[in-house]
Formats: C-alpha cells, structure tokens, sequence
C-alpha cells in the first residue's frame, strides 16, 4: 500500500505528530510505502528549527529529519499556512523582509497542490491531528 | 483523474482549521474529476444561517462556501447524525447542503477514489 500522511497539529501541544511518525515507521517496516508527509494546519509547527523541547521530552522535530533523511521521504509544509503562523524559509523571509529564517532544512515549503499530488499518487490518505 | 471527498470537521471561528480546510477543498477540485465535501462533527455548525462573525472580527464561512460553486463543487453534504447531536436542523443548511444518514454516508466514502480528512 502508497500512503501519504496529512499531520493537522503542532508537535508540542498533540499527540498527532507522534502518531503520524509511528504510522510512518511502523508502514515502512511492514513493506509499505510512504510516498510524501503534508504538513496543514497547525502541522506545520512541526517544521520549526528553533523549538527547544525539554531534555526530558521527545525531539519530534529532529525525529521527523532523521526519519526523512534516512529513508527518503519528502516533508512538505503548506506555504501558505507556514506564512500565516511565522514559518519561514530564507526565500520566505527575503520576500517578507522579516528578520530572520526557521525552516528546519529538512522540510520544504510548497503549495496545497503537494497534498492534491500526494493523495492522487498514493492508495491511502492518512490524516493525523486536529 | 479520481473522485475525491473532502471531510471538513472543524467549528467556523474558533481556530483557523474550517478556513483552512475550506481553501483546501477548493484547491483540490482542480486535481480531481470530481469533488464532494462532507461537514461532518463539529464541522456542521459552518452550515448553520444566520451566522454573524463581524462582532468578533471574523470573516464569514458564507462568503467562502459561495465559493463552492464557483469552483463547480456542487455536491456538498453534512452529516445528518452530527447535526441531530447538536440539535441543529437539516432543513436549513448554507452551501446547498444535503444532509445525509449513515447508510447514505458509507455509500459516499465508498464511491470515491480518495478521502482527505481535514
């Protein structure tokens, strides 16, 4: 099965992004495909470089990198809902003229279309979050 | 090209989600041979008339729901269970709504290629 994942909700105040992460693992493991993660909504939080979790809690950001660079995997942030909330890439932030980028280099901002593009290419939507 | 459904569950004006699952449902009829749009859970109440956000600042889910046909979503529905929970009535809907009971739902999931849940 091609499954692509639709994270609704920010990884510091959800158990979402989590979820999202061990479907994702768990999918793979099992032989399936995970074709691209979107990141909506409050989702795109999960694409922060500069969140500083607790020691003693779970780096979900940093989990997501390791686990698209290690496989593959593209993570896309909804640009327009990445703008809205203050998630910015350094081509985002020169247009904007704001002061400073915090893209997590592992995530790529893009449009609604990714999601569209996404859902047609895979079986599966699987939304987590919201 | 596929069939695509659209679940919208999110309340009008209590966070950004039913704005933000609306513009998506209206990016997504681009990509697809054909579009439906289902309320379902708290996501009934942007079908409710009547609504009148500007005392708070909002923007009105009506202006975007007109929309709708604009981008040739013409079937629209709202989950006639969840309506029933929140006492709201099926004979009233904004969008051109059609309220629709359980088995009338898992005949519309069934016959799209795709489900998107927002």
């Amino acid at each position: 099965m091609r499954y692509a994942l639709l994270v609704l909700a920010a990884p510091q105040s959800s158990a979402a992004s989590q979820g999202a992460l061990r479907f994702a693992r768990a999918a793979l493991a099992r032989g399936h495909t995970v074709s691209r993660v979107f990141f909506y909504g409050e989702g795109v939080h999960n694409a922060t470089a500069l969140a500083v979790p607790p020691q003693d809690e779970v780096d979900t950001v940093a989990q997501w990198r390791d686990f698209a660079l290690a496989n593959g995997i593209e993570l896309v942030v909804c640009i327009a809902a990445a703008l809205r909330r203050g998630l910015l890439d350094e081509g985002e932030r020169e247009r904007y003229e704001r002061t400073a980028a915090n893209l997590d280099p592992a995530f790529v901002l893009s449009g609604l279309g990714q999601l569209a593009e996404a859902a047609l290419e895979s079986d599966r939507v699987i939304t987590f979050g919201g | 090209m596929k069939k695509i459904l659209v679940v919208v569950r999110g309340s009008p004006y209590g966070s950004a989600r039913a704005r933000e699952a609306i513009d998506a449902a209206l990016l997504l009829s681009a990509f697809a041979a054909e579009i439906a749009v289902l309320f379902s859970g708290d996501g009934v109440w942007q079908l409710q008339p009547g609504q009148q956000p500007g005392s708070i600042a909002a923007q009105p889910v009506q202006a975007m729901l007109g929309a709708f046909e604009a981008y040739d979503i013409t079937r629209v529905y709202a989950d006639a269970g969840a309506l029933a929970e929140r006492g709201l009535d099926a004979g009233h809907l904004l969008g051109g709504a059609t309220a629709l009971d359980a088995t009338a739902l898992r005949e519309l999931f069934v016959n799209h290629d795709r489900v998107i849940t927002l």
